[in-house]
């Protein structure tokens, strides 16, 4: 979708792309290749792209999210009950996010509050990488 | 000026893959509520249109529209509607992916493999 969306954000002098990455583009999990390997490199994508595209003044950063209260995860876990037992734990507040709380820092790299930021990966993820 | 208007997405339009649920929905939202116009794009339209519809309800523009991201030639034509329909597109969320196989490399197969690089990479070229 950048190939198609990167000029009319070129025309519009500006922009910020954001990349839903996860905290295990940075640290592994078992029996997550895929996922992690994925996920890593669209943080470098990420990188990548801010180099090339910060002379159009558009701004491309990963939004790194920990375990999120989604449908995604009942398909991973059976239940959401199951998935906060298991997942829960590894999140240094003892709990999963909410989808909404990954939005707020969305809101953040969108907007000019994050004005001075391009080529980052803002983990939103309760500290799970953090230990 | 209020410290808050940082924050704001006003006269700004944002594209948002995968706005039919879970992350991607709380975002359209979101960015609904901070003022910009959001097309809700999602492979199933009718969850891109229930997003949409939250939105124009609170009285935010929405523009749902159906595409798979992981097509070349959807993807294009999705984005030709966005810029005919929208102005100020200044946001793209690259978040739209499909579900990933568990196991290590021994328990994937490449087509496995291939396919799923497709579907996480692919759609945020």
């Amino acid at each position: 979708m950048s190939r198609a969306i990167l000029p009319a954000m070129m025309s519009e002098g500006g922009g910020s792309i954001i990349h839903i990455a996860s905290q295990l583009g940075s640290v592994a999990a078992a029996r997550r290749a895929a996922y992690c390997a994925t996920k890593g490199a669209l943080i470098q994508l990420t990188k990548a792209m801010a180099t090339d595209h910060a002379p159009q003044n558009i701004r491309v950063n990963a939004l790194s999210p920990g375990a999120v209260e989604t449908e995604r995860l009942i398909k991973r876990f059976g239940d959401m009950d199951t998935a906060r037992r298991i997942a829960g734990p590894k999140h240094l507040l003892q709990r999963l996010g909410q989808p909404e709380e990954i939005a707020r820092a969305a809101v953040f790299l969108a907007s000019d509050a994050s004005s001075f930021m391009t080529g980052a990966d803002l983990l939103v993820d309760s500290g799970y990488n953090a230990t | 000026m209020a410290p808050n208007d940082n924050f704001s997405l006003a006269r700004k339009s944002a594209v948002v893959p995968g706005a039919g649920n879970g992350i991607g929905r709380a975002i359209s939202l979101a960015f609904a509520e901070a003022g910009a116009a959001v097309a809700c794009v999602d492979l199933d339209v009718k969850s891109a249109d229930a997003t949409a519809t939250v939105i124009t309800k609170k009285g935010g523009r929405a523009l749902p529209l159906q595409c798979d991201v992981a097509v070349e030639a959807d993807v294009e034509r999705t984005a030709k509607t966005i810029v005919a329909e929208l102005t100020g597109i200044r946001i793209l969320v690259n978040g739209a992916a499909g579900y990933d196989p568990n196991g290590t490399v021994l328990d994937l197969t490449l087509s496995e493999w291939n396919r799923y690089l497709r579907s996480m990479l692919a759609v945020r070229f």
